[in-house]
């Protein structure tokens, strides 16, 4: 005897099977199964633990950029016959650079004032492009 | 001498010969093990992320996690429970990374009407099925955790981050639209 307290949705809720899983399931979850079986074990612990890696991998950047500025290596490569000259030069390209991007004049703008916007919208153009490639392939499925 | 070192290869010949058989053991235990859940499994992500191609998908990396664990798993009576677990934290996890790159657009987006003629009890459950699969994913998610995985309303809040006045509400809503589209 029904329930009398469910509606009629509550009960078919009930009622619903499990769905039947695809055919192809089982010979892939082998495949992959047996594919994973033959990695080396280094292979099988960087995928399972991609998260763990990624997080490690970062941290260790971050600490490398840390030592960077506190040991200046710069004051090593001074010492080096020759490099303090290639020392020399970097601040000179730099200041080369910044002069092009912020002296150079197109149409009355600045090189830096059109490049900046110019980088800016074409990431977000391919941003949504690749996103809008994504949502139309996941709505044909 | 030769009598020896027959005996030795012997036994290294049935010791690889028996590794080999017990994987191949394995291997069927775990496709039984596959074949006795898959419907479970395929079923909680299909209704979760509403869409049967990414089901497959997490169904199958649901597997492929259960293999790792395989040894532990098969002698513990939550089996089932922990499938259902990490099924669930799956497609939640799969819906969130497609909502978060999609939001702006898929809030505009009109729901999409069913076109499925009901004549028969099968018909019927198909239909409510499908009709399940295209609910927003604001009221799909909280309306199978509360009717398929036996959810309360605090533990469905917990699990999506949402306040429970909301599940209750994406409850209430998804089912009055599932009862206007069944009903049409």
């Amino acid at each position: 005897m029904s329930d009398p307290n469910k509606d009629w949705l509550e009960e078919e809720l009930e009622n619903l099977q499990d769905l039947e899983a695809p055919k192809t399931l089982l010979p892939k979850v082998m495949k992959k199964v047996h594919q994973r079986a033959q990695k080396a074990w280094w292979a099988r612990m960087t995928e399972s633990r991609a998260d763990l890696l990624r997080s490690f991998v970062l941290g260790v950047s971050v600490f490398l950029l840390v030592l960077f500025f506190l040991i200046d290596p710069a004051q090593f490569f001074s010492r080096v016959p020759g490099a303090s000259a290639l020392l020399n030069l970097i601040p000179l390209l730099l200041d080369a650079a910044k002069t092009a991007l912020f002296g150079a004049k197109v149409f009355n703008f600045s090189l830096l004032g059109l490049l900046a916007p110019a980088i800016v919208f074409s990431y977000i153009f391919l941003v949504a492009t690749a996103s809008a490639i994504q949502h139309l392939a996941n709505a044909r499925k | 001498m030769i009598a020896a070192a027959t005996l030795f290869l012997s036994f290294f010949h049935d010791r690889e010969g028996f590794g080999l058989d017990r994987e191949m053991a394995e291997d069927e235990e775990f496709e039984m093990f596959i074949r006795s859940y898959q419907n479970m499994v395929f079923s909680v992500s299909a209704r979760i992320v509403g869409n049967l191609t990414d089901a497959e998908d997490i169904t199958q990396e649901v597997f492929i996690k259960a293999y790792q664990r395989f040894k532990e798993l098969r002698n513990s009576g939550t089996i089932g429970g922990w499938l259902k677990t990490v099924a669930t934290n799956l497609s939640i996890n799969h819906l969130n990374r497609y909502r978060a790159r999609w939001r702006f657009f898929s809030e505009q987006a009109e729901p999409v009407e069913i076109a499925v003629e009901i004549e028969s009890e099968s018909d019927r459950k198909e239909a409510l099925e499908l009709a399940i699969r295209k609910l927003p994913d604001a009221q799909r998610v909280p309306l199978v955790l509360f009717h398929f995985q036996d959810m309360s309303y605090e533990e469905i809040a917990a699990k999506l981050h949402v306040s429970m006045t909301k599940v209750k509400s994406d409850i209430h809503r998804g089912r009055e639209t599932l009862k206007k589209r069944l009903t049409k």
